[in-house]
């Protein structure tokens, strides 16, 4: 009986262990910026920025001017652009956005179409001011539906917040060819 | 009937030894084992056109080698593709490890990336969406045309790589080795 409590206390220490360690959520999950799920066509806000999400359309091909030159880029996928309204509350902010397909990816704004106007990878967002900005992606198409637009401040950090716009009820206009300036 | 003669300490001793001894070598063989799968081989498995490699955050599947002797480039095109649930700005990695030419046996400078669909240096690579690009290097003016060859460094992942359960991208391992003559291109 002397030798059994102390083999019955380390078990339990073990069972206890186990167990806190299958339940453990990993750093990923446990350290992030904390989300605000905004519903379709409605405005979010978080500690430094607002915004909300005011239409979206689909393209095959994008062209815009650079440089002095008319750019042309197409893709084996789709180009989706997102109109946004958006503000700042205490600081000047630059941001950052993704678009979370339906598989769950994350897809980060294009670079191939630097240079067009009022892209919100360029836009330095004001305190008090509102602004107009275009997020555009380059992704398969069986991403658009269900999927959802994530806003932050350009670094994203832990623990600060980030918007989660869901996407429009309606499904996006397509065009094959969009013209925007530059 | 008289009782079984009690075993001497000594060979109490001497058997507990034994199976001490036998299970300590089990335990260092099979992490000796475990030591000898992780260890990187010294010969990387050669590479063949056509088929794809994995680098860790992309694949890549190498497609032709030219030589392009009037503007002196060797160039690798290839289609690459991300394998990561998001858009990948580092696509050889961080820091970044492109393939790397070895001429006569002296590496070359990092290739410059081009992404044919822009004829552009590629800046990113979306999840999904496989790409063609061509790898640039500037051969030396005195090269001549002979074989080469091309080292893919693969970056690991961990999910799991620390105290806190925290997901890394770690080191690089030498994945594979493509030996190939180029093709002319006038």
């Amino acid at each position: 009986m002397i030798r059994i409590a102390p083999l019955l206390t380390a078990a339990a220490a073990a069972v206890l262990l186990a167990g806190m360690m299958l339940t453990n959520p990993d750093y990923n999950s446990a350290v992030r910026p904390f989300e605000t799920r905004v519903p379709p066509g409605e405005t979010g806000q978080t500690r430094l920025i607002g915004g909300r999400i005011e239409g979206w359309r689909t393209a095959d091909r994008i062209s815009f001017p650079a440089f002095g030159s008319l750019r042309q880029r197409d893709t084996q996928a789709m180009f989706l652009i997102v109109d946004l309204k958006l503000f700042g509350t205490t600081d000047s902010t630059m941001l950052r956005a993704g678009w979370i397909g339906a598989s769950g990816r994350r897809y980060d704004t294009t670079a191939r179409i630097s240079g067009a106007f009022l892209q919100i990878q360029d836009l330095w967002l004001q305190p008090g001011l509102e602004s107009k900005a275009i997020a555009i992606f380059e992704l398969p198409e069986d991403e658009i539906a269900g999927g959802a637009l994530m806003l932050s401040d350009r670094i994203d950090a832990p623990l600060d917040g980030r918007l989660r716009l869901a996407a429009p009820v309606d499904a996006p206009s397509h065009v094959d060819h969009l013209e925007l300036d530059g | 009937m008289s009782e079984a003669p009690k075993p001497t300490l000594l060979r109490r001793l001497w058997l507990r030894a034994l199976a001490t001894a036998g299970v300590t070598a089990a335990v260092l063989l099979s992490w000796w084992w475990k030591v000898e799968d992780a260890r990187t081989p010294e010969d990387a498995p050669a590479a063949a056109f056509g088929a794809a490699l994995d680098l860790g955050r992309t694949a890549f599947t190498p497609v032709a080698l030219d030589w392009h002797p009037a503007e002196g480039k060797l160039v690798l095109s290839a289609v690459i593709e991300n394998r990561t649930g998001e858009t990948q700005v580092a696509v050889f990695g961080g820091p970044p490890h492109p393939p790397q030419l070895v001429l006569d046996g002296v590496p070359q400078d990092p290739p410059q990336i081009i992404l044919r669909r822009d004829d552009e240096p590629l800046q990113d690579l979306q999840p999904r969406l496989s790409e063609e690009i061509a790898l640039v290097w500037p051969a030396p003016p005195d090269w001549q045309l002979a074989p080469v060859r091309i080292d893919f460094d693969r970056q690991a992942f961990k999910l799991r790589d620390n105290l806190y359960g925290q997901s890394s991208w770690l080191g690089f391992s030498r994945t594979a080795r493509l030996t190939a003559t180029p093709g002319i291109v006038p």
